[in-house]
């Protein structure tokens, strides 16, 4: 399992039940354009410190996909969430004063509806941020889209065949799940992450 | 000639079919697919029983 620079995309989402149809799309979404998905979830290790565990894994992608739209006020606490926002905030740092590899980072910035962020994030105003309006074939199309014109392959599938591939491997993973003694509920990240590559592998044959 | 024409006939050729023609490198690229690499770290499932439930889904659920 090599880690390359070059192919890891720092994933930077919510992680609660509500959004995780949006974010499982975008993990299968890099996976299928053939990158690997690197975020906080992967590694449990409660004697790391959870800052220097997302520094140092912000520090091994060259790319980040930063969904900025759940910012909204916490029912319980009434104040708003500002991980996503300040993850963001490390990754344009590391490109704004990191060495040579970091300066080659590039990220895709995700909210809910074009310009909305400029209530609540003025001082990005300047990035050109991409609306998925909570759908997931906007995930994909949008996802694909950043890869393939970052990347200038022209082999990375576009975002309508990303999600005819999504819906059927959605469909087959409570089996797949079932299969391996698990149920989708009790899957960890790493776990759909295996489960997608070898899906889409096999999809290949 | 008679000979030759019923050759002609019998030969595929997508020109006849309205299919496109492509030039050898054009087909080359129209085959290849991007790779899917594999993740960085483990899962908590073996991997030969991750394959191994995707093969017997692919055998019952095939797309």
């Amino acid at each position: 399992m090599k880690r390359l620079y070059s192919k890891n995309v720092f994933i930077n989402c919510p992680f609660d039940k509500t959004y995780s149809n949006l974010f499982y799309a975008i993990v299968f979404s890099v996976i299928n354009c053939g990158y690997q998905v690197r975020c906080a979830l992967e590694i449990s290790d409660s004697s790391e410190i959870r800052i220097e565990k997302i520094a140092r894994i912000i520090s091994e992608c060259k790319y980040g996909i930063h969904d900025i739209s759940r910012t909204q006020i916490d029912p319980t606490t009434n104040l708003p969430r500002f991980n996503m926002p300040l993850e963001l905030g490390l990754f344009l740092g590391s490109k704004r004063f990191g060495d040579a590899r970091q300066r080659k980072k590039n990220c895709l910035i995700l909210d809910t509806e074009l310009f909305r962020y400029q209530k609540f994030i003025s001082d990005i105003s300047g990035q050109d941020i991409k609306a998925h309006n909570n759908q997931i074939p906007d995930v994909t199309k949008v996802v694909s889209d950043w890869l393939r014109t970052t990347s200038g392959s022209q082999l990375i599938p576009g975002g309508k065949e990303i999600l005819k591939n999504y819906k059927i491997f959605e469909k087959q993973l409570p089996a797949i799940c079932k299969k391996v003694k698990l149920t989708v509920d009790e899957m960890v990240f790493n776990d759909f992450t295996w489960f997608a590559a070898d899906w889409l592998n096999f999809q290949k044959k | 000639m008679a000979e030759k024409k019923k050759t002609d006939e019998r030969t595929f050729l997508p020109e006849k079919q309205g299919l496109p023609i492509f030039e050898q490198d054009e087909k080359k690229s129209f085959n290849r697919k991007v790779k899917i690499l594999e993740p960085v770290k483990k899962g908590t499932i073996h991997r030969s029983s991750v394959r191994k439930a995707i093969r017997e889904i692919m055998r019952e659920y095939p797309s």
